[in-house]
């Protein structure tokens, strides 16, 4: 189990996140919500091991992760919310950079790349660089490179960004199947349909704190509301969109 | 009232900067200073030519009269028109390959430009107009005060200043020019009938030669010979303005006059050609592996044997070196310096042809010192950042602390620069010395060169191309006596130990055996030394500096969006 406690990150004066907790258990998928600025992608990099927490501790099987980095970065993979790749290397030139940099042997390695291109259908532009890849397909790569290693615990960060419809549903289907497969995976997005669809739990976080903590159906049921998108608006005191949305039209008008 | 520039002005302006921005000037203020170097760099060597020859000139003229043979003046009028007209063209052959990437358009403008309500004939303008102002700029910046001094010194002796001073400027100038619009052809024919992919690569290899060619203009005294076309015909064209009465000279000038207006309308129709391609096909280059570049990952991964991070590394330096234009240019810059080197030392030695064909120390380092200056080129490189914001794949996928970084960024220097050097045993020493000293100093040049990248590699502390590039980093300007000391430790004193033992296979073995020691004990020391390595800053959230947070904040309720406090 991966339990996040009091975490807390300050750069100079700002208090990024403030003592935030949670658990991912394995074989669930939990969502980590909130608006821009609200300490998810602080959230994110910390569990991931890029940055070091002011206060608080991340563990991993009752054991402090973050005290043997190397190991337990072994157990993840991550898909960050930027597709910044090396772009000119191709496709199966990147994975190889990575699966090799994770020390996967190379004869498993090359036939795992050619399965991931062909399953997530970009075989046929092996060839082609980065460069000339589309967003999905980028993204696709992204996560072949994220689960290229059979990680334990899957961080995704607006991962389907850029993905086609059948894409999406595809790895939906893949990200609630990595649960079943017992992995732990914390998914960060701003779709909230997605997060709705794939996410066990959720975790809302506002101005670094967290202000909504729960299953998503506990949370509907709680404050009485229809969808997460509701709730989500309701926690985060989210402003009037159509009120937001004159005033952008307003502005759109200035001569 | 605010005024607002045209489109054509906001374009030829970007189109301009376009040729001095990379990645590695991190201001505008470094770039101005980059261009500002560039040119010196030109001019100075232009102007210590115009004193050497202005002295022989007078030399010749007080030879001339004291004989009574007014043609020897004008055979040395002759040679100097040469010399002015070729030093034009090698100078602007060169900053036309450093402004490679930016002559045509490329897959870049027409992603940005495609979608902007602007005609295709206003983009197009802007581009050559762009083109022209640095071809006037540079073209004049080379040639105009050789001109008026040239004019005033020779001009005075038969009362013609003007006459000479538009010899010499439509001489050089139409050359400069000439040479500027070739390469542009080059250029957008590699591209329309090729691939980017030959286009990007050619430049880097034109860099190399011209860079050899300025330096060896600067550096080897003036042999006199044939003079080939098209040197020839803009010399002629300058001799015919000046007022020369060689028979051949006005022949030979027209020629100029046919060619320089082809390389002009080429360059035009070419850059029309490379808008309408890119604004149709946006060109999404091709990435199959080259045949060299397959044979230094091979070697390179012999090198790293099982570690399979050693071997990622590897990979990813010598595809990023293939690949990214940025950073072949040290290389060139470094390889041109030695061939430069060579060329001095070849030149300024004693003795005729034949000596060349007995084992001496001037043949011999020719591939050690090749090799040794593209290592220190690759070292160079190394500090220029590609794809910046792709480190964070290291940062992930990282298992430091570990010397296989270390030792994957020192087998691809060692299979990057060993190539070329044994290339260059093969083709100079054997046809010399014979395949049989050639096969055995191959050894010694491997030796040297595996040498020189594992020194080199102890000054590397973290994955190449992976950080941003540290203003002043640059040293060889500063501290070229400690590369001309290295030079002369790796490829001078291997050399002189190597000569009295070519023929005694005991003494021969000694000699490998230390340079074998030498090897051992400098990979004991990158191994420890590995151990400083660190990974690359995440430049998106920088723990270390708050300053690189950015807030957006779209309005009072979206959140916490605070400012950091500076």
């Amino acid at each position: 189990m991966l339990k996040v406690q009091d975490l807390t990150k300050r750069y100079a004066s700002i208090t990024a996140i403030d003592h935030v907790s949670f658990e991912v258990r394995p074989g669930e998928v939990f969502g980590l919500l909130g608006p821009n600025g609200s300490g998810k992608s602080t959230t994110v990099k910390i569990l991931m091991g890029l940055l070091e927490p002011s206060y608080g501790r991340v563990e991993l099987d009752g054991r402090d992760a973050l005290a043997d980095l190397q190991a337990y970065k072994k157990l993840l993979g991550y898909v960050p919310e930027e597709p910044h790749l090396y772009t000119y290397l191709t496709g199966p030139e990147y994975l190889q950079l990575i699966g090799r940099l994770r020390s996967i042997p190379e004869a498993l390695l090359n036939e795992k790349i050619d399965r991931f291109l062909e399953l997530l259908g970009i075989y046929d532009d092996r060839y082609q660089t980065l460069s000339s890849y589309s967003k999905g397909m980028r993204q696709k790569i992204l996560i072949a490179g994220a689960v290229l290693h059979n990680p334990r615990i899957v961080i995704l960060d607006e991962a389907f960004s850029g993905l086609d419809v059948t894409a999406s549903r595809v790895l939906k289907a893949f990200v609630r199947s990595l649960a079943a497969e017992g992995k732990m995976v914390v998914f960060s997005s701003h779709v909230l349909e997605v997060v709705e669809q794939v996410c066990s739990r959720v975790v809302i976080l506002k101005d670094g704190h967290i202000v909504g903590h729960d299953s998503v159906e506990n949370l509907r049921n709680t404050l009485k509301l229809p969808s997460l998108d509701a709730v989500f608006a309701t926690l985060t005191d989210e402003e009037n969109v159509e009120k937001r949305t004159n005033a952008l039209i307003a502005a759109m008008h200035l001569q | 009232m605010i005024a607002i520039d045209t489109p054509f002005k906001i374009l030829w302006r970007t189109f301009v900067e376009q040729f001095a921005a990379n990645e590695s000037a991190t201001s505008d203020m470094q770039m101005r200073r980059a261009i500002i170097g560039v040119i010196t760099f030109l001019v100075m060597p232009g102007l210590f030519l115009m004193m050497r020859t202005m002295s022989g000139y007078e030399m010749m003229v007080m030879v001339a009269r004291h004989r009574n043979m007014p043609q020897l003046i004008e055979t040395f009028l002759a040679q100097m028109a040469v010399l002015f007209v070729s030093y034009s063209m090698i100078s602007t052959g060169l900053l036309t390959a450093f402004i490679w990437d930016t002559l045509v358009f490329d897959k870049r403008d027409a992603m940005v430009l495609g979608p902007l309500p602007l005609r295709g004939s206003t983009i197009v303008g802007a581009k050559l107009a762009a083109l022209a102002t640095f071809l006037v700029g540079t073209a004049l910046a080379v040639n105009v005060v050789s001109g008026v001094s040239f004019a005033w010194v020779t001009g005075t002796l038969d009362g013609r200043i003007l006459r000479h001073l538009a010899g010499h400027l439509l001489g050089t100038i139409g050359g400069a020019v000439f040479m500027f619009c070739t390469l542009v052809v080059v250029r957008g024919l590699l591209v329309l009938l090729v691939s980017a992919h030959a286009a990007a690569t050619a430049g880097s290899l034109l860099q190399f030669v011209f860079l050899s060619a300025v330096l060896c203009f600067m550096m080897v005294p003036t042999a006199t010979g044939q003079v080939l076309p098209p040197i020839s015909w803009f010399a002629a064209l300058f001799e015919w303005i000046r007022g020369s009465r060689v028979p051949a000279v006005p022949g030979l000038g027209q020629y100029a006059l046919i060619a320089l207006p082809l390389s002009v309308a080429g360059a035009i129709a070419v850059t029309f050609g490379g808008y309408w391609k890119q604004m149709r096909a946006a060109l999404a280059p091709s990435a199959r592996v080259a045949g060299t570049a397959r044979v230094r990952r091979r070697l390179a991964a012999l090198i790293t044997g099982r570690d399979r991070v050693a071997r990622a590394t590897s990979d990813f330096v010598l595809t990023t070196l293939a690949r990214s234009r940025v950073q072949q240019a040290p290389i060139a810059i470094a390889a041109a310096l030695g061939v430069a080197i060579i060329s001095v030392a070849l030149v300024t030695r004693e003795g005729g042809i034949a000596e060349l064909r007995t084992p001496r120390t001037v043949v011999l380092w020719i591939p050690i010192v090749l090799g040794y200056w593209v290592v220190v080129g690759l070292r160079a490189s190394f500090v220029l950042p590609t794809e910046l914001k792709a480190a964070w794949a290291f940062r992930v996928h990282s298992q430091l602390p570990s010397a296989s970084y270390w030792s994957g960024v020192r087998a691809a220097m060692i299979a990057f620069a060993i190539g070329p050097a044994l290339l260059v045993d093969a083709l100079v020493v054997a046809p010399l010395l014979g395949w049989r000293i050639a096969a055995v100093h191959a050894l010694i040049v491997a030796l040297a060169i595996a040498i020189t990248a594992q020194f080199a590699s102890l000054l590397v502390e973290s994955v190449p191309f992976t950080r941003a590039y540290p203003p002043g980093h640059a040293k060889l300007k500063t501290r070229w006596q400690l590369y001309l000391l290295g030079m002369w430790a790796i490829a001078y004193l291997p050399v002189r130990w190597e000569m009295p033992v070519l023929n005694d296979p005991w003494g021969f073995a000694m000699l490998v055996a230390k340079g074998l020691a030498v090897l051992v004990m400098l990979e004991i020391a990158g191994r420890y030394r590995a151990r400083r390595w660190t990974m690359p800053p995440d430049s998106e959230l920088d723990d270390a500096d708050p300053e690189a947070l950015t807030f957006l904040n779209l309005g009072p309720g979206a959140g916490h969006n605070p400012q950091p406090a500076i």
